[in-house]
């Protein structure tokens, strides 16, 4: 009998302790929420990165930094909400995105300066929801968009942090004897940071798949066919000078099929003598 | 002097007296109308007996006011009025039936709260998920209860089968309870793979991707079978709507009518088994008179039924707000198939067996065979005896089957039987493809900028987390079974909030007799396996 009394009075205190839990998980709730909140847009911007990277770098460059003639920067919070009143867009920057990943661009809005896919006779930029036939859900593209929207200014002490970091990179790189980074390796690098990857193809380096402009897979040979083409218009009498004219000065020659002032004219400018270099007799030994 | 008439008004104006009388008496007007009040709520019991009760006493009046809440209420009348002593002994039934039934009820009970904050479609349901989970009160803990109740409600069904074939329960006149029970079993398992989908991540499509490509290789009608439970050839909308439907409707229903007749035939029928010692063993015949003496329901079962109850639910709330976490991976993606690919853990029996040979014949024919012959068990079994000495040949099959089942399980783990590339593996198991892992563990904070590469790298005198992780990589990439292996890290701040981190494992490639190949140059050709992960501040892992 004594069972009874035993497990009612047990009752009866677990039931109190149930309502202690209830209660305490109840006080901790505003603070949890908050932070669910943060966590999952925190998840939803690093997913939305790893899309980015999955789809958008071939045109928008490694970094989001645009490719320049093809594909406008988008690595600025700022810059995008600018871009979205530019535009004449009623609601926010977020709609703004999403909308334009959706359904892409049928023809550029600054032609002069970004071409995307036009030259190809495609739209300058694809549709990327499923609805209308691209590979993104919904769900994707608006963490595209937060991960766009999260582009904030860098604090002073963060700028600090990546310079230093960089620094001990190419001094690490020396230390390490410098025959560490091939031709190949420098020559590529210099390719994708500069988005060439964006325009051209070069089948056995990943992140070069583009088809605006030519191929480059085996643009060594191929230079020397163009320089002997009678239409050749160019000055280049080596594929050495063919391909530095073809970086500086590219409406010197443009390849039939191709059109001209997409490439963008101020490559001379940007890239150092050294990385230009670089690319010349890495591209010549392409054969 | 008094008039006939005065005579025959006497009693009743003596009553009237009697009652105004007593209704000025508040104490007594009270306790009635309490009283009542009593006997409504308690279904038949007053005050007195509900104090009785109470204190362990034995009941007040006789006949047992307390058998006449089993005529009185609905519920109650289903439960039987008392119990032979033996059959309500812990180690008999270990409560496993009681538990099963409460699993259901907490289920059905969070479930239907769950219900409201949740649309069975593509586009919202993964968004829902992360809706009840921060924005909905309680939303966390009600998910983690759900899934929690799931788990155990599996396993407890699991255990209460055993119990019943290793005490020979099944056998005369309990035949058709058992066939009823594996028929629950069956609702059990279905109820929660079914709800295994609905929050549309990628653990939950492609548990139930493979789950159904299993209903694919039915013979004959297998394309049929596996249209009909997706609604079109891949998992979608359809298919979505089909598993909502079936886990809030028609399995509920099917589960509560099935435990309807299974009790019924245990409440009314048949009653709890004996132990097989008591009803079939030299007992001596006091001990044996004690054994089968008569345990009331009330009060003393039942106590002890809320008291479980009130138990459980206790320690599930406490597991739910602390250690156990329903898991939630990323946005299902029907064309990203994830490296580790597992079943919910009652189905890894079935992945073990897939394994070993075809899938006609290992997901289908064989599992339905076994299930048949579960449900043939009482049937096919004609030694009437219950005690385990007497039935040695069908312990040691039950004692088998259920280490066949434990082994095939372990063969159904990702990690048994499968090989995976050595780079894609220690990156892997670094940082997971879904869940956490080491790197995602340390997070945006944990890590530093820059390059960090496997030929280099010292592991300083005072080393971080990161410096272990980073030294662990470095021996597992030199250790891996890849010629002149190399591996790099490059992590930088992409954002203000977010860093990335580009891992890297390069190696020479050798053709399938080990020699290494060479490009049209000269040079070894270099195989490369990459993968970016990205850490924002505020990602919480927990």
């Amino acid at each position: 009998m004594s069972m009874v009394r035993i497990q009612i009075a047990l009752g009866i205190l677990l039931t109190i302790i149930g309502l202690l839990v209830v209660a305490w998980v109840g006080v901790n709730e505003p603070k949890r929420l908050e932070e669910s909140t943060l966590n999952w847009e925190a998840r939803r911007i690093e997913y939305g990165a790893e899309l980015f990277e999955r789809n958008c770098i071939t045109c928008h460059g490694m970094d989001a930094q645009g490719v320049p003639g093809l594909a406008p920067p988008l690595n600025s919070r700022e810059l995008l909400e600018q871009r979205a009143a530019e535009m004449g867009w009623p609601g926010d920057a977020f709609g703004y995105i999403v909308k334009t990943v959706e359904g892409g661009r049928l023809i550029s809005s600054r032609p002069d300066q970004y071409v995307g896919n036009m030259p190809k006779g495609d739209m300058a930029m694809p549709p990327w929801g499923e609805q209308f036939g691209g590979p993104l859900t919904q769900f994707d593209i608006e963490n595209i968009a937060l991960f766009l929207l999260n582009f904030e200014e860098f604090t002073p002490e963060q700028q600090a942090m990546i310079e230093a970091a960089q620094q001990t990179e190419t001094g690490g790189e020396e230390a390490a004897g410098g025959g560490e980074a091939s031709l190949e390796e420098r020559a590529i690098q210099i390719l994708i940071n500069n988005g060439c990857g964006g325009c051209h193809t070069m089948q056995d380096v990943a992140g070069m798949a583009g088809t605006v402009g030519p191929e480059l897979t085996n643009i060594g040979a191929v230079a020397a066919n163009r320089i002997a083409d009678p239409n050749y218009t160019g000055e280049a009498t080596t594929p050495e000078e063919y391909i530095l004219e073809a970086i500086v000065n590219p409406n010197a020659y443009v390849v039939e099929g191709f059109p001209a002032n997409v490439m963008p004219q101020n490559f001379g400018e940007t890239l150092s003598e050294e990385d230009i270099n670089t690319l010349v007799e890495y591209l010549s030994s392409r054969k | 002097m008094l008039g006939l008439q005065d005579l025959r008004n006497l009693p009743n104006d003596l009553q009237r007296k009697l009652r105004e009388l007593r209704e000025q008496d508040w104490e007594q007007v009270a306790r009635e109308k309490i009283d009542e009040r009593v006997r409504i709520i308690t279904a038949g019991m007053d005050i007195e007996e509900l104090r009785a009760v109470f204190r362990g006493d034995p009941p007040t009046k006789k006949p047992n006011p307390r058998f006449k809440v089993h005529t009185t209420s609905f519920l109650m009348h289903i439960r039987p009025r008392y119990y032979p002593r033996a059959a309500t002994w812990f180690t008999h039934t270990f409560r496993l039936g009681f538990l099963s039934a409460y699993m259901f009820f907490i289920e059905i009970v969070t479930g239907l709260i769950l219900m409201v904050y949740y649309a069975p479609t593509p586009d919202t349901a993964y968004s829902n998920m992360i809706n009840i989970l921060s924005n909905v009160w309680y939303g966390e803990l009600l998910r983690d209860m759900h899934r929690l109740g799931a788990e155990l409600m599996v396993a407890v069904v699991a255990l209460h089968m055993l119990r019943v074939y290793m005490t020979g329960s099944y056998k005369k006149p309990r035949e058709f309870t058992w066939l009823t029970g594996v028929v629950l079993l069956g609702i059990t398992l279905f109820l929660s793979f079914s709800g295994y989908l609905l929050p549309w991540d990628q653990l939950a499509f492609w548990a139930v991707t493979i789950g159904t490509s299993m209903a694919d290789k039915t013979p004959l009608i297998g394309k049929e079978v596996n249209l009909l439970l997706r609604g079109a050839p891949d998992i979608g909308a359809g298919g979505l709507l089909r598993f909502y439907l079936m886990h809030v409707l028609f399995l509920p229903l099917l589960g509560i009518l099935f435990t309807s007749i299974h009790y019924y035939k245990v409440s009314r029928e048949h009653g709890i088994s004996l132990p097989a010692r008591v009803e079939e063993g030299d007992m001596d015949p006091d001990e044996k008179r004690w054994a089968t003496e008569r345990i009331n329901l009330i009060p003393d079962l039942l106590t002890h039924e809320l008291f479980l109850s009130i138990l459980v639910v206790v320690l599930m709330m406490v597991s739910a707000a602390t250690w156990y976490s329903a898991p939630l991976e990323s946005r299902a993606q029907p064309n990203v198939t994830p490296l580790d690919t597992k079943a919910p853990w009652y189905f890894w029996w079935l992945q073990g067996m897939l394994k070993l040979g075809d899938p006609t014949w290992m997901g289908v024919i064989l599992p339905g065979l076994i299930v048949l012959l579960l449900a043939a068990v009482p049937y096919i079994d004609n030694n009437p005896y219950r005690l385990a000495k007497r039935r040695p040949i069908a312990v040691a099959q039950g004692v088998l089957a259920t280490i066949a089942i434990l082994i095939l399980s372990y063969m159904g783990l990702p990690q048994w039987g499968i090989e995976t590339p050595p780079a894609t593996r220690i990156i892997q198991d670094i940082a997971p493809q879904e869940g956490v892992g080491p790197l995602r563990e340390l997070g945006y904070a944990g890590v530093p900028l820059g390059t960090f590469d496997t030929d280099t790298y010292q592991l300083p005198p005072d080393p971080t987390e990161f410096d272990l992780l980073f030294a662990e990589f470095q021996r597992r990439v030199k250790e891996a079974p890849l010629v002149a292996p190399y591996g790099e890290w490059k992590i930088d701040l992409w954002q203000p909030t977010l860093k990335r981190v580009h891992m890297e494992i390069s190696w020479t490639k050798v053709d399938d007799s080990g020699n290494i190949v060479y490009d049209e140059n000269g040079n070894p050709v270099r195989d490369t396996y990459t993968k970016t992960v990205f850490l924002h501040q505020n990602t919480k892992h927990d």
